[in-house]
Formats: structure tokens, sequence, C-alpha cells
């Protein structure tokens, strides 16, 4: 059995603030193996895309880390700078949320594209562009060889998430993080973009930490799934049995809502100020007991990969 | 291409509204110019108007037609070229203005150089070391500087490298004799203004940089950039500066025009012969002629200034397509 | 704690300049001109046999008038434009236009060259001073007033049949206090550059005692600079004019980033609206 590639125990994140202190992520412990697509799953403010900053050494000044992120045996959240920037794009890649804003507006694409080859790798430059547009081919921009000299500006939104998930792809990490590369695109695109990454997965043998919201997603790539709710772990389990059946109250509005189904009850949106006692459902949960508010359920096994946070299980 | 076409029309509509606006403003002169300038030679002890002058300045300030007849003749007088002629100087105004806008030009060009090379550096190294200890006493040496008026800041330059150097001649230590052009000649005597101008100047380059530069430095994309594990320098230099360029060049014309201010006081404190001198003569001597023209031109050149500036934006934003 | 210094001594600065010119000022002329500094005049007497110590305390006069009146009238008239901007949308588009475009203008170099059409004079200065300062004031006043008027309170006393006039004065303008403060304080040292700049171009009436002026005439003088007397007849005003300023700055910028929170994150010491006006 070879070692995970990526070991996580006990992750925590904050930004203290004065007397008060925001709480992204709490408690979260995850393994990755080659090969292996790892679901994250919450809305926004459940602390998904502090858990991507935190592995890459790009949380905010204002941060502070507890706990480790073994990555093939060396713990990111200790290492110093320099040894974290080889890391960063070769080792692990990320492709962030927000594509419009992730482009540098001022420089081509295929400056942007061609960076991480020509700099950190050492390829040429005809041969990094030949790789960037036979990426962005992959990738279902049509056109590319023509359309990688266009500035983001020209490109739509859909073109421009698969300009930066190419991008990424590129350099063919160990693991790739995607954070919500699906949420701002059509449908169309949607299916596109899953079946790339299952491909690249599937050719390149690298792990995928996928970061969404939407379980519909998570349930066509992931192998295993973290359930988060206010930056902890509610519910971890292999992407079958969260999809038979979710123990977690909150896993359940997660998959209604996938399912189309309009869903009234919201969970948690924000990050949550200082330490809340008791589940952080419980205000939504329609089996909280007394309990569930007074005292913090601990992630407790139910099944052989399959853990949950609650007092009812 | 239509912003192209919005930026020059507007333009073109200041040029207009600039122009009325001096026309008019002959009208503010207390009592009337024609009255000034006769008060002014009896008190020095030369013969008031007489008829035949009163008549030519009348025709030249356009006071003796209605009013839309004078607006027509002096706009017909712009589109020759023809600004009148000075009273003080007795040559065409447009000449004289012209030679002067020259050296006044070459002034700002100089400090806007200086400027520009001690300020931006400066500013970029502050942003990227946004609260460090060099950041914090920048800042302040920065304050303390900004807050001298550019007429002190050239009278320490005089002191510091004329009176007490002795580097460059004290009195008249700018003044050009006509027809003086060697390149040497020039650098000396354009040395101490520009270099005040500049380091005045350098302050507002350096908030402005700075300020613009840590802006950037927040943006989505350089986060992105470094998680492509690019070193910081790799990030400012291929990231940051492509961005901090419009951003500036979107301040030019502010910087341009407080230039143009400062100019005023350098020349005044080196008695460098430029349009800031050019329009205190004409002010001591109620030459209004000259005055009506030196202001026309300099509108017209910082108008141009801004238009060229704009323009250039404009380019910068096809290109990004950048979201105001 | 420590983050208010600089403020503290900028008040310490100005209230010292505003005490010394609030003192009676003695008799200044009638002494032989061009004496060094000894014990019977601490700074010398310039070209004309004035006491420079008695001249340079009545030019803080000068400059601190102009600059009280130049930040009162522009945060005034700034206020009216902008807080009607703010709250009436119908008024927001040309009122806002017509500040832009005065946006455009550089300030200094304009009253230069307005001022030499006019009879020198310090009114005629701070008229344009203050007509051409205005926009700034109100062009951050508005998105303020803005936000402020899309408060709740403001919702129910409008339901009382309040009118956008009573609105302004009553609630919404008294809630930015602490800006137009700051506004006041920055316009009022941009007067006295501005003031100290046109006295040194001589634009202000002869027997004006300002600091600008003071220098201008030791300027004019031959013997100024040949001799060791710019030493006590250049410097001093110099002196005392980048001290007011200093002081101002201090207490302008440090109110600005208490009170503006938007621009904390540039620099502890606020630079934007220094950087705003580009300096002239």
């Amino acid at each position: 059995m070879t070692s995970p590639l990526l070991e996580i125990d006990d992750l925590g994140v904050n930004f203290p603030n004065g007397r008060e202190t925001a709480v992204a992520l709490e408690d979260v412990s995850l393994t990755l193996a080659r090969g292996e697509t790892l679901a994250v799953v919450g809305e926004s403010g459940s602390g998904k895309t502090s858990l991507a900053l935190s592995l890459m050494g790009l949380l905010p000044a204002t941060a502070r880390c507890r706990g480790r992120a073994l990555w093939r045996g060396k713990d990111l959240l200790a290492m110093e700078e320099r040894r974290l920037r080889k890391v960063r794009g070769v080792e692990i890649g990320i492709v962030f949320q927000d594509a419009r804003s992730a482009l540098n507006p001022f420089l081509r694409i295929s400056t942007q594209m061609t960076e991480l080859l020509r700099r950190r790798l050492g390829h040429g430059k005809r041969e990094a562009e030949d790789r960037a547009i036979a990426m962005l081919e992959k990738a279902g921009i049509a056109g590319a060889r023509e359309r990688i000299r266009d500035y983001p500006a020209e490109f739509s939104g859909g073109m421009r998430q698969r300009a930066l998930l190419a991008m990424a792809l590129c350099a063919n990490p160990l693991l790739l993080i995607a954070d919500e590369v699906t949420s701002a695109v059509d449908e169309t695109t949607q299916i596109q973009i899953v079946d790339l990454l299952r491909e690249w997965q599937a050719e390149s043998g690298g792990a995928i930490l996928l970061i969404t919201h939407d379980l519909g997603v998570a349930a066509r790539l992931a192998h295993r799934v973290l359930v988060l709710h206010g930056g902890r772990v509610m519910e971890a389990a292999a992407a079958d049995s969260l999809f038979q059946r979710a123990e977690c109250a909150y896993s359940r509005v997660l998959l209604r809502a996938a399912t189309g189904a309009f869903e009234s009850m919201r969970g948690f949106q924000g990050s949550r100020q200082g330490n809340a006692v008791g589940c952080t459902f419980a205000g939504k949960c329609p089996d909280a007991a007394a309990e569930c508010f007074e005292q913090t359920p601990p992630l407790s096994r139910i099944g052989e990969t399959h853990w949950v946070r609650c007092w009812n299980r | 291409m239509k912003r192209y076409a919005t930026v020059v029309a507007r333009c073109l509509l200041l040029l207009a509204v600039i122009t009325l606006l001096n026309f008019f403003l002959i009208r503010l002169v207390p009592g009337g110019p024609l009255e000034v300038i006769s008060r002014a030679r009896v008190e020095s002890g030369a013969a008031p108007l007489s008829d035949a002058e009163r008549s030519m300045f009348a025709r030249y300030y356009g006071l003796d037609q209605s009013l839309s007849q004078q607006l027509l003749s002096y706009g017909g007088m712009l589109m020759h070229g023809d600004m009148g002629q000075s009273t003080f100087f007795r040559r065409p105004t447009a000449e004289i203005v012209s030679q002067y806008l020259e050296r006044t030009l070459l002034l700002v060009a100089a400090g806007l150089l200086v400027a520009v090379g001690a300020g931006l550096p400066l500013g970029i190294i502050s942003a990227a070391r946004r609260g460090s200890l060099f950041d914090s006493s920048l800042l302040v040496v920065e304050m303390i500087l900004h807050a001298v008026p550019p007429f002190l800041i050239a009278t320490a330059a005089l002191i510091v490298f004329a009176v007490t150097l002795h580097w460059f001649p004290v009195a008249g230590s700018a003044a050009i004799t006509v027809g003086e052009s060697s390149f040497t000649s020039v650098l000396r005597h354009l040395a101490l203004p520009a270099l005040s101008l500049g380091v005045w100047e350098s302050t507002t380059v350096y908030y402005l940089t700075r300020n613009a530069m840590v802006d950037i430095l927040g943006e989505d994309y350089i986060r992105a950039a470094r998680a492509k594990g690019l070193g910081e320098h790799e990030v400012l230099i291929r990231h940051a500066l492509p961005a901090l360029a419009p951003a500036l060049l979107a301040r030019f014309s502010v910087l341009f025009g407080s230039a143009i201010g400062g100019a005023f006081f350098a020349e005044q404190v080196f008695s460098y012969p430029g349009i800031g001198q050019l329009s205190l003569t004409a002010f001591q001597n109620y030459d209004y002629l000259l005055l009506r023209g030196i202001f026309l031109v300099l509108s017209a050149t910082m108008l141009a200034a801004y238009l060229a500036a704009d323009l250039w934006l404009i380019r910068f934003d096809i290109r990004s397509g950048e979201r105001t | 704690m420590t983050r208010r210094v600089p403020q503290i001594a900028g008040l310490a600065i100005v209230a010292l300049i505003v005490t010394a010119a609030l003192l009676p000022s003695g008799q200044s002329d009638g002494n032989p001109p061009f004496q060094p500094p000894d014990t019977s005049h601490l700074l010398g007497t310039d070209d004309l046999g004035h006491d420079m110590l008695v001249e340079v305390q009545r030019g803080a006069r000068v400059s601190l008038a102009v600059g009280l009146a130049v930040g009162l009238s522009t945060i005034v008239l700034g206020s009216l434009v902008g807080g009607m901007a703010g709250i009436a949308r119908s008024l927001d588009g040309p009122l806002m236009g017509m500040v832009d475009f005065f946006l455009i203008v550089p300030r200094l170099p304009l009253v230069i060259l307005v001022s030499l059409y006019l009879r020198p004079s310090v009114v005629n200065a701070i008229v344009l001073l203050s007509l051409l300062g205005w926009p700034a004031v109100a062009r951050t006043m508005r998105p303020l007033v803005r936000g402020l008027a899309q408060a709740e309170f403001v919702e129910v006393v409008r339901s009382w049949g309040a009118g956008p006039a009573y609105l302004l004065r009553r609630h919404i303008l008294p809630q930015c206090r602490g800006v137009l403060l700051a506004q006041c304080i920055l316009e009022a040292r941009y007067g006295v550059i501005a003031e100290a700049g046109l006295g040194f171009l001589g634009l202000e009436e002869p027997t004006t005692k300002s600091w600008g002026m003071m220098m201008a005439y030791a300027f004019a003088h031959p013997a100024t600079f040949v001799s060791d007397a710019w030493t006590w007849t250049v410097v001093p005003p110099a002196l005392a004019l980048v001290a007011l300023i200093v002081g101002l700055s201090l207490i302008g910028t440090g109110l600005e980033s208490r009170f503006d929170p938007r621009m904390v994150q540039h620099a502890p010491f606020k630079a934007d609206s220094l950087s705003e006006e580009g300096g002239l």
C-alpha cells in the first residue's frame, strides 16, 4: 500500500481580529492517494477555499493555521517559502474559482499559460506553446492556435475557465486542486470540464481535490466525498456510500439541492465567530435534540470508510 | 473606435470652452484693460493712450464691436494663428509665447523624468515591502518632503548648490542669452530648476505608484501567479508592472498639470525664461494681449497632454478589457 | 495609541502657530536694515528694517486666515453639492458631471493665470482657490451621502414627510462630521500652500505680510544671497511655512485614515488625498 500523497491532520484555520476570531476550518483531516479524486463539498463560507489556500501557503497574512498537512511526507504548513514555491504549480496545481480575476488582464493567454512551463520546467517557447495549444484544444477551445494570442478580455466566461484549467493541467501536477471550476459556467461547459478532468486523471494518474458545492458534479468525478459545514467535517464517505445513504442531515440537504428539489432550508453562510458550541448545523437540523446545541459531536466511524459527526448516529 | 471619437470630441469641446473663457477673461480686468494700461502709462511718467492707440487696442481686444462680431473676429484671428501683438515686446504674441513655452516644456519634461526616475522605483519597492521599516520610514520622509511647497524646494536647491557649494552662479543662474543654444549650456541652465521640480513631483509619483501597486498586489491574478510557484521578483516584474502602466497613465494628466504649476515657481526662483516668467512679465506690464495668448496656449497644451494620455489609455483598455 | 502620535504632533504644531499668531504683535519697523539676529531682534531685520520675528508672526495670521477661509468654504460648498447629488438621484448626473469637469482642471495653474488678470489680492486668491476646491470635496461626499441616505433611519424620517434638505442638514451631514473635518483640514493645508505660492509670485497686495511675499521681497533684493542675510530673511518664513503645512498634513491624514476605513489599507499616513491633488 503506497503512502498517500496528501495527509491532512487536524487542520484548523482561523483569522484573529482583535477580540473576535473568525474560524474558517476546524479539525479537518483527510487523506488523498495517487489517482484518487476527493470532493470537498459545502456551501460558501464552509471553509473549502481556505483549505485549498492553506495547502498552497496562499492564505492572507492574517490567517493562523494549526495541524499538519503532509505532502509526500513533508508538512506544507511548516515549510519555508522557498521550498513551498517549488511545490506550487509543478507538484500541486490549483485552479481558482473566479476565472475573470484569476487571469492577468494585461498579459496574453499564451504568456500566462506558458509561464509555468518555461520558467519552472525549462521548456522552450515553441515547445511550451505547442503544449498549451494542445491542452486548450482538449479543453474544447476551437482554433486554439490563433486564440491563444488573445487577451483574457477577449475570451468568454466559459472559455476563461477552460483556459485556467488547461493552464494548470499543462504542467501535469501530481495533485490538482479545482476550486469551484464548474460553478460559473453553463451546463454544457460543466460536462466538458468534468470530462476533461476525468480524462486527465486517467492519462496522468494525478489526484484531484475537487472543491464544489454541487454534489451532482461530485457524483460524476469523486471517489470519496467530504462534507464541510461551518468549517467542520460533517461527513466523510466513499462516493457511493454517501449517495446511497447520507447519514448527516446537512448532507441530505445538499443531495436534495443537487437533484434539483428546491430546498428552503439553507445551511450556514459565512465563517463563524469564535468557538461554536454544539453542532454547527443544529439550528437547521430536523433531528436536532438538546444535546446537539450543547456539545459538539465528535467524528465517529459508522462504516469501513464512512464517518459522520452527529449525535444521532 | 467609438471611444476614440468621444474622447476627441470631448477635448474639442473643452478647447472651445477654454477659448471662450479666454476671450471673456479680459473683461475681468477691473476697470477695463484700456483704462488700466492708460493709468499705468501715466504712472510711469509716459503719456496716456492716444486715440490712435486706443482704437488699435480696442480692435485687438475686440472691444469696439458688438459681442458676436468680436467673437467672430477673435475666432478668425485664431484660425490664422494670429494672437495679436504684444504691447510690451512689440512682437507677435504667437511668436513669443511659443518660444517661451518651448523652454517650459523642456523644463517640465526634464522634471518629470527626474520625478519618475526617483519616485517610481521607490513607490514599487515600498508597496512590495508594505509595512516594513523601509516602507514606514520612507512614507514619513515623503510626507515631509511633500509638505514643502515647490518654491521652497527650489529655494533650498538654490541655497545648497549655488550659495553654499558655488556650483552654479546665484543670480541669473539660468538666464539664457538670446542665441545661446549649445547643448551643455542648456543643460547647465536646466539642471537646478529641473532638479527642484523633479524632486517635488517625485513625492506625488511615489504616492501614486505606491497606492496603485498596493491595489495591484492585492488582486487575484497576482495570487494566481504566486500559485504557480513564481518568485516574488518574477511576480512583480512579469505580472504587477504591466498592470501598473495603465494605472499611472490615468494619473498622468494630474502629474502634468501640477508640473506646469510647479514650473511657475521653479522658473521664478532661478529666473528661468519660461512661460511662467513670461506671464509675470506680462502681468507687471499690463500686457493683456500677451496674457490672453499665454492662457490659451497653456490650456491647449495641457489639453493636448490629457488627450494623449486618454488616447493611450483607450488603447490599453482595448487590450486588457479592464472593467472600470 | 502610538497610531495617534503623528496626529497629536500635528495638532501641537498647529496650536503653537495659532497661539503665536494670536499674540499681539509689537512694533516692527524703524530699525536698521539687514541686521543679523541679536538680543534685541531675535531673528534679525529684513531689507526695510522690519523685525523678522514680528513679521513672521504677522505672516502666520495671513496663512491661517487663508487656510481657514479656504477650508471652510470648500467644505460648505462641497458638502452642499455632494449632498444634493447623493440624495436626489435626478441631480446626481448633471452635478457630478460638473464636478468631474472641474476636477480635470489643474488648480493652481488656473488660479495663477486668472489672478494675473485681476488686481492682486488675498481675497481674490481665497475666492479662486475655493471655487476650484469644492469639487474635490463634493466628490468625496457624494458616495457617503448616498450610502447614508439608504440607511433605515432615513427611510423612517422620510416617511414622516421630511424633505431632502432637512434630511441632509439634520441627519446625514452630521454623521459625516469626521470626514468633513478631515477634508476641511486638508483643504486648508492646500490653501496655505497655494497662498504662499501666490505671494511668492507677487500676486498679493504689496502690503500683505504673508510668508510668501516676505520671501519674494527677499529674493528681489540683490544683497540677500550675496551676504548671509538669507539665513534670517529667507529661512525663518520658509521654516514656519513648512511647519504649518506639516502640522496640517499630520492632522488631516490622520483624521482621514480614522474616518474613512476604505483608505486605511494604503498607508499609515493616508496618502491618497495628497496624491489626488497631485500636489497642485
